[in-house]
């Protein structure tokens, strides 16, 4: 029994070295594998996005939240009106990162006011692929981020992990430059993604039901009593999306009580805004985000969320 | 403490479910105790009717009541009739096939006088519950199993280290091969008719592997645990997909299933050792049967039907033992016949997976329909490398272990500990970064 445990435990870390060298063979063979997803320079410019937040320092705002906020919120659109944001989204990000995210960058950004963006969807899906592009475009590795990372219970997180540890240590992306405009999107500066593209509406949306997950939900709730914890005034803010989809989502209503427990919520969801003027099903492009950021700073100003706020 | 473990096992899922594998168990427990203590051998049979009914009783109730109920109003309203009928919302316990053949194998043994009943509760209690079988088999016969269980155990290193290594094989199996072909398997049989023919072809073809995966992956698991625990169980499947003709497929396909219909039931029908067609007519009926067993629906026995159909040549001819050993045998690789042999088993099982895997006779006849295209030359739209290449992996490894008990028992088995050990950390590495991270239950629990 005690040779058989003995050559388990030497078999274990002997297989665990194995793995690791063949996760950064295969990591840096490009190939369509599947439980690795080291992105780096990928979707949503968040490469981009961190390197900025690391020196934007003492914002009036702060958008965060999934693609809808950094595709939904121009930035330019509020300085014109002498506010200084700073957009924080990401593609996919859940409560689970965006509590990373804030967490990480409060320090530094120091936001009189956030919106956080809250498309309902990011509250039911696992967070593991926005974990990825994290764990791919993260200045450095910290301990939060890792402790995220294993707390997914993915295997491809899990190979991530190993694959950023192997690149991030030994400084291999520190020559990395980020293309500020990829496939119709152009970063600008500090965290909003500029398109003007426009994809037709689809008709045949299969209905479907939001489910929340447990562990989104209390994250999110974690995200709401920090906020309270640091005086930091908040909304919630849902972006315009089609009427279709949002049609086909048949407990939308529930949905939209739940998260208007948690504070002011300006559910735009349903905001009437003109077909073109949407980059697909849920995100404006540029025109649309015009005539939405135009309403919302309005609404914000009416509201009194804006007194006191301006930097000039 | 085993038997603890299983039941908790059992319980995790349903604990409801643990009064009923209870019952079953005292029912077979005791049963067998009145079957050889019976004065005459009416009396024998008095009893092992009673448990036969009510054993299948249960089966019948909760696998098939919604079936048979279903089918009788269908067939009334054939004939005019407009029949007011309801069905239950039975839940299926898992396992329940399993288990209740473990039960009559052992009262069918004692009234057959090839074993005497046991009189250690716990010990038979474990026989019908051993979590690593308790699910999805393979399905254990008293005779095979109660002794080792009523035997002391001791650790055994080299056992153990096998137990591991099958389990590992099982593994890559079930969550490399058999979840990686689902997700194409499901998508080419949600909307079959929306689909080119070669990439219905390829949706057949990932099914087969599929199921061998599925099953096999998950016998290699139990079969793995129990040996790491020092109890051998029986051996499920002995690479069917090399088989050279439809009943030497089925001498390597759920063994323990297969031997079961054929020792109680087969043989008691006559077996091969009557005229032509009654042979006929057993070999349709265990067929039907075996199908039957799978799941109530009509597809399972069209299955099982065409595997009868299948096999009847070698049946009418007297050749379906003609191929006991194993293919290309010392030979590295099979001659262009062999090869002719296992390529056209594995079609005509293929073309009855089909049936196996559709919602429906509607459905499958749908699929098989839209196979039989023009556009089956055409090249598939469908993206398949990855599965394709690691089928090819998997292929391999199970041609060169295809004299051993599983595909990697003996690979490398004379070399260095290190290549050894390299040779499982691959393995693990491939399962890490190929699995499936979907999740999906095994298919044979719902059985």
């Amino acid at each position: 029994m005690k040779r058989f445990f003995r050559s388990i435990i030497f078999f274990c870390l002997f297989a665990s070295v194995i793995y690791c060298i063949l996760i950064i063979i295969f990591g840096d063979w490009s190939l369509p594998y599947k439980n690795l997803g080291y992105r780096i320079g990928s979707h949503g410019h968040l490469f981009s996005r961190l390197k900025e937040a690391e020196k934007a320092e003492n914002v009036d705002l702060l958008i965060i939240g999934s693609s809808h906020a950094y595709r939904g919120y121009d930035v330019r659109l509020f300085t014109q009106k002498g506010i200084k944001a700073f957009n924080l989204g990401s593609s996919a990000q859940s409560p689970i990162q965006t509590q990373y995210l804030f967490n990480k960058y409060v320090k530094i950004l120091r936001p009189k006011l956030v919106i956080l963006d809250i498309y309902p969807k990011v509250l039911c899906i696992d967070g593991v692929e926005s974990t990825l592009d994290l764990l791919s475009n993260a200045r450095e590795l910290d301990r939060e981020l890792i402790k995220m990372a294993l707390k997914t219970m993915d295997i491809s997180a899990y190979n991530t992990l190993i694959y950023t540890m192997y690149r991030k240590y030994l400084g291999l992306d520190h020559e990395f430059q980020e293309q500020v405009i990829r496939r119709g999107d152009k970063y600008i500066s500090r965290g909003y993604v500029e398109t003007y593209d426009y994809s037709p509406k689809v008709d045949s949306t299969t209905k479907s039901f939001y489910t929340v997950l447990p562990d989104q939900l209390e994250a999110f709730e974690q995200l709401i009593s920090t906020f309270k914890d640091k005086n930091i005034p908040y909304i919630l803010v849902q972006t315009p999306i089609r009427e279709t989809l949002y049609s086909s989502v048949l407990n939308q209503d529930k949905i939209d009580k739940l998260i208007n427990r948690y504070g002011t919520y300006l559910n735009y969801a349903q905001f009437p805004i003109d077909d073109n003027y949407f980059l697909d099903d849920s995100h404006l492009n540029q025109k649309g985000v015009d005539i939405f950021n135009d309403h919302l700073i309005r609404t914000l100003k009416n509201k009194g969320f804006l007194d006191g706020l301006y930097s000039k | 403490m085993l038997l603890l473990a299983s039941y908790y096992f059992y319980g995790c899922w349903d604990w409801r479910f643990l009064f009923l594998l209870g019952f079953s168990t005292l029912l077979d427990y005791s049963s067998g105790i009145m079957i050889h203590h019976a004065s005459s051998r009416e009396r024998k049979k008095l009893w092992l009717i009673l448990s036969v009914c009510i054993n299948l009783g249960f089966l019948g109730f909760f696998k098939y009541y919604n079936f048979f109920v279903e089918s009788f109003a269908e067939l009334l309203l054939r004939f005019g009739f407009e029949p007011n009928y309801g069905t239950l919302n039975v839940i299926l316990p898992v396992g329940i096939s399993f288990y209740t053949f473990h039960g009559l194998s052992y009262v069918f043994d004692i009234y057959n006088d090839k074993i005497k009943p046991t009189y250690n509760l716990v010990n038979y209690t474990l026989f019908v519950s051993f979590f690593p079988l308790l699910v999805a088999g393979p399905i254990e016969r008293a005779t095979h199993l109660l002794p080792q269980l009523e035997r002391k155990r001791s650790f055994n290193y080299l056992k153990a280290v096998d137990g591991l290594k099958q389990i590992l094989w099982g593994f890559f199996k079930k969550i490399v091969i058999a979840d990686n072909c689902a997700v194409i398997v499901n998508q080419m049989f949600d909307d079959p008719t929306s689909q080119p023919a070669s990439n219905l072809l390829i949706g057949a073809i990932f099914f087969a592997f599929q199921i061998y995966g599925d099953f096999s992956g998950y016998s290699d698991i139990a079969l793995g645990s129990a040996r790491l625990l020092g109890i051998e169980l029986l051996k499920n499947f002995n690479f069917p997909y090399f088989s050279r003709d439809i009943a030497e497929f089925w001498r390597r396909w759920h063994i323990s299933l297969s031997s079961w219909f054929k020792d109680y039931l087969y043989i008691p029908l006559g077996g091969s050792q009557v005229g032509i067609w009654k042979r006929v007519r057993n070999t349709f009926i265990i067929f039907i049967v075996s199908g039957f067993w799978h799941g109530a629906n009509w597809t399972f026995i069209i299955w099982g039907a065409l595997n009868a159909l299948f096999i009847m040549p070698s049946i009418i001819f007297k050749t379906n033992r003609r191929n006991l050993d194993v293919v290309a045998q010392g030979r590295f690789l099979p001659g262009w016949k062999e090869a002719g042999q296992v390529l056209l088993t594995f079609c005509l099982t293929t073309i009855a997976w089909v049936f196996f895997r559709a919602e429906s006779l509607t459905h499958a006849l749908q699929y098989l329909s839209a196979l039989i295209n023009i556009s089956i030359v055409s090249f598939p739209t469908i993206r398949v490398y990855k599965e394709a290449v690691l089928i090819l992996f998997f292929l391999i490894i199970e041609w060169f272990g295809r004299e051993n008990n599983y595909g990697i028992e003996k690979i490398l088995g004379n070399q260095s500990r290190i290549l050894r050990w390299t040779f499982y950390a691959v393995i693990i590495f491939l399962i890490g970064m190929f699995m499936h991270t979907g999740g999906s239950e095994f298919i044979y629990f719902q059985f």
